[in-house]
């Protein structure tokens, strides 16, 4: 097996030797590596929230709203006096669960027919592209709308959508990637000395796709952040009392006269960690791609 | 090099930003020299548009703002509130209120050249009452006829009394219609009445042009030679719209009185008719206990929400009338459900219910109702009770709340009537639909009859705000606060003011300054 790998030049392997030359090489991007380091942090800070945040999240005061950042409300309050701070540690949850849940839907929907696709070719094939042609004939946005306006405005609807929004991109990909591995001739050896299709899928052809795949799945997190962000903005995603960092930046617009720094915090927020989501997806990028030797 | 690149786009950007933010308009500014200019054009920017220019069919209260400039009413309502003389000089009711007479203003025409009398009357409530898609048959249920007494003088024969009428005439079942205009009919895009005002065009979901009626009977009304009404839902585009001069004034919300001052803008403010409420089903959740909706009564602090919602601008209040409008109990006062959040766990605990509760509360799904209601879930969490939202729209709430009697409580807005005897009894009289569960209690229905038969204008206030006192104490409704309507002007409007209707102003008056 490993042998097989080696010849042809394909990435990832259970091999400790082809995760050491991984590791290796994501080290030294350095912009990624700052990525990781910045979304593991925020990973923990949300994980950690009810122990670290000051403040109540959910902790209304009518008598401080809309102050500006101090030294017992370092982000300020909202226009209920709520904590911004510890609103924006709760809403990185929000924010981060969606991102997540976004992307698992995604690649539900996304990789199996776009494994199924590459392989079987023929009708099955291009039945399943007309479907993903149709589907991205659609503008996203009223798509999005329209599949929440069916299922109701929640967190998890709204990022249902987003889901079905982002699937045919893994599904092309795949599709594209499955073509290319199934033409290979580890393959054909393994079907002709009789392997069924679901070894050869499990063995030998999904551990060949899957590093576009995470190169794919780091940048269309921030996508999807973005979405949310987007929707929530427009009060179609997170309902109160829960927040996310676009619900926070939706309903700071109306305040943005009397408190303008409401709607800096959640807005850089977002900003940083969608670019650190993709700066990692640079990183995996060359670091999963086939090595590039620069003259210097 | 990447360094110097980045450097230099950043100054490039922040040259450009620094650019822009001097292409903002400039601010209006106050010419002291200016004289009324009475060819001038005003122009409003409204929030809603109007469904339609027959005053008998049109629905929503918010039409009137565009129907007011067409149609005179047979009577007017003041600023405060109360019936002055419009159409009709002076009116008397009959002994025991038996009929209501009402004396015809002479020399008036129509936009059409027909006259104003008596048999125009009889003919515009006759239709009123009859017209298919009435909504305004209700208002005038007593009326069984009109009688013709002379050419300026009519008895409207009533078959029980009715204190409201008056009032009620000022609204759109008071408008008067051109009866040669009623036959030929085409009402709904085009209106022909004989208010200060002609209509001269209509664009539906856009704009709305009216030209000086000359032989108007109060010229100082018309005080511009032509008025647009302009439909601008977006509240910030209607004030972005005044700071340019692309309109001459607006309606905006309490949380732009600031920026509007910063323009350098006329602010009126004031508090109308307008309620702000979390209405109850009292027949549904445990909203039939009066203690259970006098414990939320004082679970809410009203001072507070005023404060940080409105920014101060409202009455808190826990009555629906505002302070010195007749209807207005001062013996109940305003406070009467101060915060208390000890005092309604008392009153849970003695409803049985010490464990607290859930209810289901309909929320309307706009953006200012949010945050009331995260302020109310966290207020009555403090005393136990749990409000469960139900996010809907506008149409839905009235299907599913007034309609079909879902969702135990509903956070909305009551827009206001013209008499107060409308609002007690739309909103708590048993077959109204307005009163979802149709709750009423006995003494309050007896209260409610008196205040609407009370036909001595001394004597009704006394009626209404027993009535008014009655709903208090019994907690039928849980009012937050009276909002403010609040209009932006620019420096040249003189002559506008802040109505009872609120939301709802008339342009009468209006000049321009140049």
């Amino acid at each position: 097996m490993t042998d097989t790998s080696e010849m042809t030049g394909a990435v990832v392997q259970a091999s400790p030797s082809a995760l050491r030359r991984f590791l290796r090489r994501f080290a030294r991007q350095r912009l990624a590596l700052a990525g990781l380091a910045f979304v593991v942090l925020l990973t923990l800070a949300a994980l950690a929230a009810p122990w670290i945040a000051p403040y109540d999240p959910l902790a209304i005061n009518l008598e401080i709203v809309l102050q500006g950042p101090s030294a017992s409300h370092w982000f300020g309050t909202d226009e209920l006096g709520r904590d911004v701070f510890s609103r924006m540690l709760f809403a990185a949850r929000v924010s981060l669960l969606a991102a997540l849940q976004a992307v698992v839907i995604a690649l539900l929907i996304g990789v199996p027919p776009g494994l199924i696709a590459g392989l079987a070719g023929g009708y099955i094939d291009n039945f399943t592209m007309r479907a993903t042609d149709a589907l991205m004939a659609f503008p996203p946005l009223i798509l999005a709308v329209a599949i929440i306006a069916v299922l109701g405005p929640s967190l998890t609807n709204a990022m249902i959508a987003v889901g079905i929004l982002l699937s045919p991109t893994f599904l092309r990909l795949m599709r594209a990637t499955t073509m290319s591995v199934a033409s290979e001739t580890y393959v054909e050896a393994a079907r002709s000395i009789g392997c069924t299709e679901s070894w050869i899928i499990t063995r030998h052809v999904l551990p060949n796709v899957v590093s576009p795949l995470f190169v794919q799945i780091s940048v269309f997190a921030g996508v999807a952040m973005l979405a949310e962000a987007g929707l929530s903005f427009l009060g179609l995603g997170t309902q109160p009392p829960d927040s996310s960092w676009g619900a926070m930046v939706g309903r700071a617009i109306r305040y943005i006269d009397h408190a303008p720094s409401l709607i800096v915090f959640p807005g850089l927020a977002i900003a940083f960690t969608v670019l650190a989501l993709y700066t990692i997806g640079d990183g995996l990028r060359d670091a999963l791609g086939r090595e590039v030797r620069t003259e210097s | 090099m990447a360094l110097n690149t980045c450097l230099r786009d950043l100054c490039i950007v922040l040259l450009l930003l620094s650019t822009l933010a001097g292409c903002g308009p400039e601010l209006p500014q106050y010419n002291p020299n200016a004289k009324v200019d009475p060819n001038a054009t005003a122009t409003f920017a409204l929030a809603s548009g109007v469904t339609r220019f027959d005053p008998h069919r049109a629905t929503s209260s918010y039409d009137n703002t565009w129907l007011f400039p067409v149609y005179d009413r047979l009577i007017h309502m003041s600023p405060a509130g109360t019936a002055v003389p419009g159409l009709a000089r002076a009116w008397r009711f009959g002994p025991n209120g038996a009929w209501l007479d009402l004396d015809l203003r002479p020399g008036v025409t129509f936009h059409d050249g027909e006259p104003f009398t008596a048999e125009a009357v009889a003919i515009n409530i006759e239709r009123a009452k009859t017209v298919l898609g009435s909504a305004v048959k209700a208002e005038l249920k007593h009326i069984q006829r009109v009688e013709i007494i002379d050419p300026l003088h009519v008895r409207l024969h009533l078959d029980a009394p009715d204190a409201a009428l008056p009032l009620i005439l000022s609204d759109r079942a008071g408008m008067m219609v051109s009866p040669q205009a009623l036959r030929a009919g085409g009402l709904d895009l085009k209106g022909v009445g004989a208010g200060p005002f002609r209509h001269v065009e209509f664009l539906l979901g856009n704009r709305s042009v009216y030209e000086r009626f000359d032989d108007y009977w109060a010229p100082e009304d018309a005080g511009v030679q032509r008025l647009q009404l302009v439909l601008t839902p977006d509240t910030t585009t209607r004030l972005n719209a005044v700071r340019s001069g692309q309109v001459d004034g607006t309606t905006i919300g309490t949380l732009q009185i600031e920026q509007a001052r910063r323009y350098n803008l006329q602010v009126q403010t004031g508090v109308g008719l307008e309620v702000l409420h979390m209405q109850l089903n009292r027949n549904r959740s445990k909203f039939s206990d009066k203690r259970v909706r006098q414990a939320l009564n004082h679970a809410v602090d009203r001072k507070s929400l005023v404060r940080a919602l409105s920014f101060g601008y409202g009455e808190a209040s826990a009555q629906h009338f505002p302070i010195g409008y007749m209807a207005h109990d001062a013996a109940t006062g305003a406070d009467y459900y101060n915060y208390d959040p000890d005092r309604a766990r008392t009153l849970l605990a003695e409803a049985g219910l010490k464990e607290g509760f859930s209810f289901e509360l309909i929320v309307p799904n706009i953006p200012s109702y949010m945050p009331l209601f995260e302020v109310l879930q966290y207020q009555f969490a403090e005393i136990g009770v749990t409000a469960i939202p139900w996010v809907l729209e506008g149409a839905q709430i009235s299907e599913r709340f007034y309609g079909t009697s879902e969702g135990d409580a509903a956070l909305v807005t009551w827009g206001g009537r013209p008499d107060p005897s409308q609002t007690i009894d739309l909103l708590f009289t048993p077959g109204s639909l307005p009163n979802p569960g149709g709750h009423s209690t006995p003494e309050l229905m007896v209260l409610a009859q008196l205040a609407r038969q009370e036909i001595d204008p001394q004597q009704r206030p006394t009626q209404l705000q027993a009535a008014a006192a009655e709903i208090a104490r019994q907690a039928l409704d849980l009012v937050l606060y009276l909002p403010s309507s609040t209009f932006a002007l620019r420096p040249e409007v003189e002559g506008m003011r802040v109505w009872a209707s609120g939301n709802k102003p008339e342009f009468r008056g209006v000049r321009i300054r140049r």
